[in-house]
């Protein structure tokens, strides 16, 4: 897996490039939009970390420019710019995700791992782990042969963690998959239906069902 | 009359009467002039026929034979003038068969030239002449005169009507096209927003007062897009500036708390106190960055129309859950069904921010009220918990930026979630307020936006 790190600023691409390195991606760095493009010519990459603002142009023209030629890697887009037009513009011209800075480094990886076996998921109705079986089309959860009463929220975060199970999801993630905030969410609401959900299941074992990974988010193991 | 088209169209058409009926009034006056100077030269005809013939008798003294002759003459032109002779100015010696009974008036006397009316035969032009000892009126009718006013009269308020009604159609017309550069303006101003602001108003330099206003608009515009601009710019560079050492700090802070692991729990404390606060720290800046869009107009709503009814209920199952939570009763009265205009993004942003006021200042068991009708034509919105309330004298205050009221566990906010809101609402042309509740302790948080309107 290579990845190609365009951010101007030395320090914050120095620092990526090394908690890459210790979870085994390869990585260059660029640090103008001259760069990435040499770059890119130069070798493939499996994805691109883009910040937005760089000194010789614009992150979005330069991924305007590579989706025009084809270019269809996955595009993770990082900018101190947050603001929600700047975010609807960079989805709109062609990136995959978009992650406000200040970022964790693991919001960064769990995101980088999410783009990465995004291709590879196939969207089922009905799925089972660890004796959790859901119906999409029927919206029912049978958990250890009992039929659950879900509400749509807790419904929904089954679903992502299900799906997603044996990765972390972080709870910018949740909150954008499930309520669409696109600005930060204010309350510890994911923490409150995370609650009820492990109520819901009984889940009090060791290790729990649904893991809290500090800091970061949730995991389904 | 609202419009300053249909203003313009109705004095332009009342000036184009009033015109009109004076150019009638003057002509009548000029016509009755030269009829009546008409008049005057044909009595003065009459009386050198009848002098022609008075001059030899009364040269003679034989008064009989003068007036014989005037009677003569009389019967000769009595379908065109009346006469009548006095000795002096009192004493009437003869009067013509037309004239009937009557005498002329005692008005003519004395007057060279007079218009008398008499009861049976209507105006008349009376001129009187003197010949030796005789007082001769020779009197012709206007009658003539009176059918042509008479007509005059009847065609003018006729016309006078028509002119009306054609200067109100040509009126419309000219304020139209007087005032098209106008609508044109104001078409293009409604046009430019705040996602348009480099369009312009299209300017005919022809230097007249629409090019001088279109361009003062237009300036006007130039300054705006430029404000716009820099806030644009400005929050940019400092969401950068601000947010890249951020990102630093944050990304060492982890590293060192995964490296430091269970190891030290003192050092552990420390980087997590560290964490949160930035971010905290971040939340301000976001925040900050925020209102200063929001004060300058320029934060970009992606308004949609929004079924109220199903906002509310997808927000209340949340607030329930929130609520739950924090050991809380929540009750919900959703009792308006209507649509509003608005981002549901930033309208969630504000529903999510008072409710976790209202929670954070409620006493556990208390309980939430969270209602939705529709009051003066408008969504009211509003949200009650059973805290404390605020001091009257700080109701204001909670809308200032930085200004904190402590929960009861001492807990602070950052201080620019409300004046956020209020800024959200405001630009979704709402209010928002927090009041003190009439009925028990509490504070009741109301917002008020406008309806959309009807698809």
């Amino acid at each position: 897996m290579r990845i190609l790190i365009v951010e101007d600023e030395k320090r914050v691409s120095r620092f990526i490039e090394k908690g890459l390195a210790e979870n085994a991606y390869t990585s260059s760095c660029a640090y103008t939009c001259a760069e990435a493009n040499d770059l890119l010519s130069e070798g493939e990459y499996d994805l691109i970390i883009l910040d937005l603002g760089l000194p010789d142009g614009d992150g979005l023209d330069l991924l305007l420019e590579w989706r025009r030629c084809g270019f269809d890697e996955p595009v993770l887009i990082l900018s101190a710019r947050d603001s929600l037009d700047d975010r609807v513009k960079g989805l709109n011209v062609g990136a995959d995700d978009y992650l406000p800075k200040p970022f964790g480094f693991e919001e960064l990886l769990a995101r980088i791992r999410s783009q990465l076996r995004r291709s590879s998921k196939v969207r089922q109705s009905v799925f089972e782990h660890k004796g959790i079986k859901m119906d999409l089309l029927g919206h029912t959860v049978t958990y250890k042969g009992e039929n659950l009463t879900l509400t749509n929220r807790e419904f929904a975060l089954l679903e992502i963690l299900m799906q997603n199970h044996g990765r972390v999801l972080t709870r910018t993630q949740i909150g954008e998959k499930i309520w669409d905030a696109q600005y930060e969410m204010q309350t510890n609401l994911i923490d409150v239906y995370i609650r009820k959900l492990r109520n819901l299941l009984g889940d009090t074992g060791d290790p729990p069902l649904i893991k809290t990974v500090r800091g970061v988010g949730y995991s389904m193991l | 009359m609202k419009s300053i088209s249909s203003r313009l169209t109705f004095w332009y058409a009342v000036a184009v009467t009033i015109s009109a009926a004076l150019f009638i009034i003057c002509g009548r006056f000029l016509i009755e002039k030269s009829y009546i100077e008409g008049i005057d030269q044909l009595n003065d005809k009459e009386y050198e026929e009848i002098q022609n013939r008075i001059e030899a008798p009364l040269a003679n003294g034989d008064i009989a034979a003068a007036l014989d002759a005037v009677r003569e003459h009389a019967e000769l032109d009595a379908a065109l003038f009346f006469f009548q002779v006095g000795e002096g100015h009192d004493r009437v010696v003869f009067t013509s068969a037309n004239l009937g009974e009557d005498q002329l008036p005692d008005s003519v006397h004395n007057e060279k030239r007079s218009t008398v009316f008499h009861p049976e035969l209507g105006r008349l032009r009376v001129g009187e002449y003197q010949e030796g000892n005789f007082d001769i009126n020779i009197a012709s009718s206007l009658s003539g005169l009176d059918g042509l006013f008479a007509n005059l009269y009847r065609v003018g308020l006729g016309s006078l009507l028509v002119v009306f009604m054609l200067s109100l159609l040509i009126g419309h017309f000219l304020s139209k096209v007087a005032l098209r550069p106008i609508a044109q303006m104001q078409k293009a101003a409604c046009r430019i927003s705040a996602q348009t602001l480099s369009e312009r108003i299209e300017v005919l330099d022809t230097g007249d007062e629409m090019s001088l206003l279109g361009n003062l608009l237009n300036t006007m515009f130039d300054r705006l897009e430029r404000s716009f601009d820099e806030i644009q710019k400005f929050t940019a560079d400092a969401s950068h500036e601000l947010k890249t050492p951020l990102s630093l700090i944050r990304l060492s802070s982890e590293k060192v708390r995964a490296k430091l692991g269970d190891s030290d729990e003192e050092y552990a404390q420390l980087l997590d106190n560290q964490l949160e606060m930035i971010d905290r720290l971040n939340k301000v800046v976001n925040d900050l960055l925020v209102l200063a869009k929001a004060d300058a107009g320029a934060l970009n709503l992606a308004c949609k129309r929004i079924d109220i009814s199903e906002l509310v209920e997808d927000f209340a199952q949340d607030a329930q859950a929130l609520c739950e939570n924090a050991g809380l009763v929540f009750e919900l009265n959703n009792n308006c069904k209507a649509h509003l205009w608005g981002d549901p993004v930033w309208l969630h942003h504000v529903l999510f921010n008072l409710i976790s006021n209202a929670i954070r200042f409620s006493p556990t068991g208390g309980s939430i009220v969270l209602s939705s009708e529709t009051q003066d034509g408008k969504w009211c919105l509003s949200l009650k918990d059973d805290g404390p309330g605020i001091p009257q004298h700080k109701l204001d205050l909670v809308f200032r930026r930085f200004y904190n009221e402590p929960d009861q566990s001492g807990g602070k906010g950052s201080g620019l979630g409300l004046p956020l809101c209020r800024g959200i609402v405001r630009l979704h042309h709402g209010e928002l307020e927090l009041l003190n509740r009439s009925e028990r302790s509490g504070v009741l948080a109301r917002m008020i936006l406008p309806f959309a309107d009807e698809e």
